[in-house]
């Protein structure tokens, strides 16, 4: 063996000796979580009629995060790379063997115990593992990047778990004061695409200060880098031009690519009504002009507002995620106004500029089947059943999986008629729209559970039940393009708008 | 190699602070010194300079012919260095500490460590935490002195 293997092995063995008690809480924190897991899908009922060890199961969740920070902070700071007094410093220690034996640490009890139980939860939950190498892979690599390096970066400039606590009350503190901010910041609070440049400056700061400690033992200059981290943070939700952004995203659709037609309905059934200190409008839209075989999701909303001085109120972009079908007659785009907003705009006439931001699905691979009794397999999807109440269908699915919707004709129910409901008419439907992760989520367990409820709430006297027996059709919606609406309305007039026992009406 | 330390004209300065100002001083080969002043003086600015633990504002110094801000991982082999505040792995015991220290040099001497642990009277069984503060240092003097 090489001397510097020698010595990456000597660190490893030691801080395995020094460290087994952490290395057995969290190998068995896993393995809890695991067990935990599968008896979530095997004995469903045992967690309900034992609610106190469900609650005891699920603290373990969290647990298990805390167990792997712990871990790997003791790992770095048995080795503290903060001040020039430890004996280390001045023995025969090269960095490189010391950040090797490191990382070995992380990789054979944080990562491995991880991939081991994530095998045996897809082995168990009927997914060969075999078929998810890859994913299974990534999932670690994601661990990694979102925890484990920025773990490692803060322990190596701290001293102690103390110190570390300390840090991480900063960065607590510092998220919390993120999330104070952003409400200030136009349209920051719609999902843009700004995560991922976060996400590369955390990493990018990470990687530098580890690399900048072990080589060269610089506290100073990597604390500064991490306060410079927090402060381009800042910049970043400051500066970004996420309307740009989204509208980028979201180009204009014109005449060839509408995704749908939307005609504002009568004015009577539009109204606005009080909700708490502020006022919700709603649009209600007549849908039209979408193909039989797609359907679009909502994603984002914007309401703006000129009144004849021009004054302008705008809501800001929000985010929606509401499906269209194309056999649904309308659909309502509500937004929320400040009393002292309306109050201001109410004066005259307004113009309103609606912007409504739409992904485009087109309905592939669709297949009707009748439930069976018990478990069933959803081709890229996952193990479905019908859950007890007769609504909603339970799944286990794997890390990857397609976009799914599953509808069902009402009146074709299997189900029997329940006390004061009567069976739906021909052409009500029930359904719901998964949309699939085709990239690995950062999670512990590989396999996912998901529900699909098919109640239609807009029929609470029928029987709109699935049961063995209903036909269900299941489809793989494929994504056909994202596109944004404007629509313009001239001349409301909020003042029109007369309170009337907290609803009211609209006039035009 | 001519001298086994050679300092020229070595200052350190700690922002408005001089620590040491413009030492010269040249230990032979096989030659025992001892660095004797009043406390300030810059004794132990100018061990840890020579040590590589800090930087020289200006000066040279030289460990075994090797520029100090050089030394570093394997340099240590031949170089033995303790200090009174050495943060030491206090959760080994003994044996373990010299075990674990014993295969990051190419020429440790067995002989001479069970001769320095009778020497020094060294109870290997019990952790460094629970050693004196005299006994600790014998401890980390041992796997020093090969």
């Amino acid at each position: 063996m090489s001397s510097s293997r020698t010595r990456v092995w000597n660190i490893f063995r030691k801080d395995v000796r020094h460290h087994w008690r952490e290395i057995a809480a969290s190998v068995a924190l896993v393995a809890a979580m695991a067990w935990s897991d599968i008896s979530e899908w095997m004995h469903p009922d045992s967690m309900v009629s034992a609610p106190f060890a469900a609650f005891v199961l699920q603290l373990v969740v969290p647990l298990v995060p805390i167990s792997w920070m712990f871990l790997i902070v003791r790992a770095v700071q048995g080795e503290s790379l903060v001040g020039d007094r430890q004996f280390w410093v001045t023995r025969p220690y090269d960095w490189r063997s010391l950040a090797a034996a490191k990382i070995a640490f992380v990789l054979v009890f944080v990562n491995l115990p991880l991939f081991l139980a994530d095998v045996l939860l897809l082995a168990k939950a009927g997914f060969s593992p075999l078929s998810y190498v890859g994913s299974l892979f990534w999932l670690q690599l994601v661990w990694i990047l979102l925890l484990f390096l920025p773990t490692a970066a803060l322990a190596t400039v701290t001293r102690s778990i103390a110190q570390m606590l300390l840090a991480l009350l900063f960065i607590v503190l510092f998220v919390i004061g993120m999330s104070a901010i952003r409400p200030a910041i136009p349209n920051s609070g719609y999902d843009s695409d700004t995560g991922g440049v976060y996400f590369f400056l955390m990493i990018a700061a990470a990687f530098t200060v580890i690399l900048l400690q072990y080589s060269r033992r610089k506290t100073t200059q990597s604390r500064l880098l991490l306060v410079g981290l927090a402060v381009a943070t800042v910049v970043v939700l400051v500066a970004t031009p996420y309307r740009t952004l989204i509208e980028r995203h979201y180009p204009l659709a014109n005449g060839t690519s509408l995704p749908l037609q939307l005609k504002l309905l009568p004015p009577e059934q539009n109204k606005i009504t009080y909700a708490g200190r502020q006022m919700a409008v709603h649009f209600a839209f007549d849908v039209s002009g979408l193909p039989k075989d797609s359907f679009v999701v909502l994603n984002g909303r914007m309401l703006k507002l000129t009144n004849a001085q021009g004054a302008h109120w705008d809501s800001d972009w929000q985010d929606a995620r509401m499906p269209i079908y194309s056999d649904q007659p309308s659909v309502n785009v509500d937004f929320y106004m400040n009393k002292e907003d309306y109050d201001r705009m109410k004066s005259s006439s307004v113009h309103a500029h609606l912007l409504l931001a739409f992904t485009r699905f087109h309905d592939a691979n669709q297949r009707t089947l009748a439930i069976p009794s018990g478990e069933f397999f959803i081709p890229d999807f996952g193990f479905c059943a019908v859950g007890v109440s007769w609504t909603t269908f339970t799944c286990r699915t794997p890390l990857r999986t397609a976009d799914v919707l599953m509808s069902y004709e009402m009146a074709a129910s299997t189900c029997p008629l329940g006390k004061n409901e009567t069976r739906a008419a021909p052409g009500e439907v029930g359904r719901q729209f998964l949309q699939g992760e085709h990239t690995v989520e950062p999670g512990i367990s590989p396999v996912h559970v998901k529900q699909f409820n098919l109640y239609d709430w807009g029929y609470s006297d029928r029987a709109n039940h699935v049961c063995p027996g209903t036909p269900v059709t299941i489809s793989n919606p494929e994504e056909a393009g994202r596109s944004r609406l404007e629509l313009q309305f001239d001349n409301f007039s909020l003042a029109d708008y007369q309170p009337s026992s907290g609803v009211i009406q609209v006039r035009r | 190699m001519s001298s086994a330390i050679q300092t020229e004209n070595l200052v350190k300065q700690f922002h408005r602070v001089e620590a040491l100002r413009g030492l010269t001083v040249n230990v032979p080969p096989g030659a025992v010194y001892a660095l004797v002043g009043p406390n300030g003086a810059g004794k132990t600015t100018a061990i840890k300079i020579l040590m590589n633990i800090i930087r020289a504002t200006s000066g040279r110094a030289e460990v075994l012919g090797l520029d100090s801000s050089l030394i570093k991982g394997r340099q240590f082999e031949s170089i033995g260095y303790m200090s009174e505040n050495q943060e030491l792995p206090e959760w080994m015991p003994v044996s373990l500490f010299l075990s674990y220290l014993r295969p990051f040099y190419s020429t440790w001497d067995t002989s001479l460590e069970k001769e320095l642990v009778k020497q020094f009277d060294l109870p290997l069984d019990r952790k460094l935490h629970h050693l004196s503060r005299g006994m600790k240092m014998k401890a980390a003097l041992a796997p020093s002195s090969r």
